[in-house]
């Protein structure tokens, strides 16, 4: 039933905060007493066949308390919201009936209409002129009741859904959300604040699906609910590691005290590498947590956070840029290195709009990509296995960014750095279609392909290679990954790097320090990277005749 | 046996040097200014021949012993270079964020890296001024102070680069659009991570 004047008039935005409150209470209480099962020691130390069934029992209390926690949060966030709207609505209704008096017109709150104050005689014009504001106060109160209408029905669907009902949401949803990135744009684009933050209680990695917006008008997309997930493997990294840490304190300290039964080793032995593990994880989401607080004048966006290493930091709002670009790191890069990496594509986001000066900020979004498994050695590095494993979530990232992207299409540039772009080859090949309009290969050891033809990108799509002269990259290439895309046969367009220091005076041998001097503030290779990006002509393409 | 040819026969030695020395894509250079070391077409030869130094030049680093340092004596260079520029000359970095950035300027195995501090602006300049001109104009501005001035091969032309005698450098470069003026930046000499980190906000409009 649509609400009246009336019923605004009625309502006290008060009572619905006293409802947050205490939907926030029982949501704290639900979470923390999960939270303290969680860090339980006892977990930690007891073994066996009761051990197992006692924390399974365990994970299914905290799954529920977790659910509880969550609804309760749910409500808690709609009706705070609501009371906000309530205020706005109130104020914006007490401004209506004051300029309405002014006119000398009054609100029919029963009714819902404005009409004039009844007078014994009106002049035709003033008549006119009372009709024509009395139009638009009625305009204006229209508004007014059509957003408390909305205020209404997304609260009553918030407490539906805490309350186990079958809202619309729920209703078309009876098996799974749309796996392709489009359908699940389409149909994220239909749901409310309320519905969003439902799905997000049911599942805390929905923010990584490929298609939902980053950041939408109502600021329920990928940054905001992945922020919230950052926050909630923050804290849980951090009690893993307490706990963690308390027990290995405990058990060096019995071992010191002369206990060293072998039960008391083994426990040891298999914690000491579950605790780096744990303080990894939270080293990285530590990184992560800086990288989004960097003041550096331009706003980054998370677009993918997980509990097994990945994610995703944009530079800028890729749904809005006309120029977007995905960097891949390569071996080595992980979590807690972000902002290194970060630094590369701010890099490459001040190049793009120093290349293009039609270019403006929001015109151009950098994303540095880490979501796949990057080797961790060389030895890792010389196998593509890890590039194949993770192909199909950089294709699919791709293509959830495109769905999401507002407006019409922009020009998309993938770069690979190192094994990064065996990464990017591996997304482009296999069956996958990488749907990029510019692919950059720095610094790359192979993209498992022989020829640049062999890509499958987006029609018409440029390839380019760069290789600074002594990177020491160049004593892979040509082995397990494929050709060497900077080659002139590879057949991609070759942009000019700076040469790099090599090991040795007499330039024989090639050097690390060149491997990593592509984003050095002097070095032309930011530059062509700069204008591939910006989609303008690269200041230096090396002729394919010259060398290599 | 040539350069690509000695390349080939040190593959198998190098592969171990790299194993040996190598366990992520790390970077170490020396500390100091840019060296302006030329850029190579991949494999052949050294396409960009420098020219040598003006009389009298040497280069002797001065490390920031602090952020604000950087970006003080960064601004005071570039400040200095629009004042000798037609009257109404300014630098614009509002497209570029915060206008400056600090960024690691080596990266290393292990621990915290030196940082280099960068800037990058719009050159705004007064109606009616040539801008097929200005680049070489700042270049002489540059050399007047007895820096090492000279175009660089791999940038939009006209490109001068100008390298300071205590590692700072700047850089004014044309853009892909001929009709638009040039960019001005500039970056710092490495310094130490550890070095204090508050700096006043950097202005987005510079004025001589």
């Amino acid at each position: 039933m649509a609400l009246s004047v009336a019923d605004v008039d009625r309502w006290n935005a008060e009572a619905v905060r006293e409802v947050c409150y205490a939907a926030t209470a029982r949501s704290r209480a639900a979470l923390g007493a999960s939270r303290e099962l969680a860090s339980l020691p006892v977990f930690a130390i007891w073994r066996g066949a009761t051990s197992a069934a006692a924390a399974h029992q365990n994970a299914a209390i905290r799954q529920d308390l977790d659910a509880h926690g969550n609804e309760a949060l749910a409500v808690a966030q709609a009706a705070r919201i609501a009371a906000d709207e309530i205020d706005k609505i109130k104020a914006g209704l007490a401004k209506l009936r004051a300029d309405a008096a002014a006119a000398e017109l009054e609100v029919d709150a029963a009714i819902g209409q404005v009409a004039a104050v009844p007078k014994s005689r009106y002049i035709v014009a003033e008549w006119a002129r009372r009709q024509e504001w009395r139009t638009e106060l009625q305009t204006r109160l229209n508004a007014i009741v059509a957003q408390a209408n909305t205020v209404d029905r997304e609260l009553a669907t918030a407490i539906t859904m805490a309350d186990g009902g079958t809202p619309e949401v729920q209703r078309a949803l009876p098996q799974s959300l749309p796996q392709d990135p489009k359908r699940f744009n389409d149909l994220w684009n239909t749901l409310t604040s309320v519905e969003k933050d439902w799905l997000y209680s049911q599942d805390h990695h929905i923010g990584n699906h490929p298609g939902m917006p980053w950041d939408p008008t109502d600021h329920r997309g990928k940054d905001y609910y992945n922020r919230l997930h950052l926050s909630e493997l923050h804290h849980h990294g951090r009690a893993d590691v307490d706990r963690l840490q308390h027990r290995v304190d405990e058990l060096a300290r019995q071992v010191y005290m002369g206990d060293h039964s072998q039960a008391t080793g083994d426990e040891l032995a298999a914690l000491a590498p579950r605790l780096l593990v744990a303080r990894r994880s939270l080293d990285g989401y530590q990184a992560v947590q800086a990288d989004l607080n960097r003041t550096d004048g331009v706003r980054r966006y998370l677009g993918l956070i997980d509990d097994k290493g990945h994610g995703a930091v944009a530079i800028g709002n890729p749904d809005y840029a006309k120029r977007n670009a995905i960097l891949v790191p390569g071996t080595g890069q992980d979590l807690s290195s972000f902002e290194d990496s970060d630094l590369k594509s701010l890099r490459m986001y001040d190049a793009a709009l120093r290349a293009d000066p039609t270019l403006r900020p929001g015109d151009v979004a950098v994303t540095t990509w880490m979501g796949y498994d990057r080797p961790t050695n060389l030895f890792e590095a010389a196998s593509p296995d890890r590039a194949r494993a993770g192909a199909d979530a950089l294709d699919s990232f791709d293509n959830g960014q495109r769905a999401s992207h507002a407006g019409g299409p922009s020009i998309d540039t993938v770069i690979g750095y190192s094994y990064g772009s065996t990464e990017v080859g591996a997304a482009a090949t296999g069956g996958h279609h990488l749907d990029a309009d510019n692919v950059i290969a720095v610094g790359s050891p192979g993209m498992l392909v022989h020829h640049a033809g062999d890509l499958n990108l987006a029609p018409g799509a440029d390839v380019y290679a760069m290789r600074a002269h002594n990177d020491i990259i160049e004593l892979v290439t040509d082995l397990t990954l494929g050709r060497d895309p900077a080659a002139p046969e590879f057949g991609g367009t070759r942009l000019l790097a700076a040469p790099g220091s090599s090991s040795d005076p007499t330039g024989l041998i090639p050097s690390v320090t060149a491997h990593s001097s592509y984003w050095d503030y002097d070095n032309p290779a930011l530059r062509n990277m700069g204008a591939v990006i910006a989609g303008v002509m690269p200041p230096q393409i090396l002729p394919n005749g010259g060398g290599g | 046996m040539n350069r690509r040819g000695r390349r080939a026969g040190v593959r198998v030695v190098g592969a171990l040097f790299m194993v040996m020395f190598v366990g992520a894509c790390s970077h170490d250079s020396p500390p100091g200014p840019p060296t302006p070391t030329g850029a190579t077409v991949l494999g052949g030869a050294p396409v960009e021949s420098t020219p040598p130094p003006p009389p009298g030049f040497k280069l002797q680093p001065v490390i920031p012993k602090s952020q604000q340092q950087a970006q003080d004596t960064l601004i005071g260079y570039l400040r200095k270079t629009l004042q000798a520029l037609p009257p109404g000359t300014t630098l614009d970095a509002t497209r570029y964020g915060g206008g400056a950035s600090i960024a690691p300027c080596k990266d290393i195995i292990s621990g915290t890296p030196p940082v280099e501090f960068s800037t990058v602006g719009d050159l705004r300049l007064p109606a009616g001024t040539e801008l097929g001109a200005i680049v070489a104009q700042v270049g002489d501005i540059w050399k007047s102070w007895g820096w090492h001035v000279y175009e660089r091969v791999g940038f939009y032309k006209p490109n001068r680069f100008g390298y300071a005698p205590d590692g700072y450098s700047l850089s004014i470069e044309a853009t892909s659009r001929p009709d638009y003026p040039p960019t001005l930046g500039g970056v710092s000499p490495c310094l130490a991570a550890e070095a204090p980190e508050g700096r006043s906000p950097f202005p987005m409009i510079l004025g001589g």
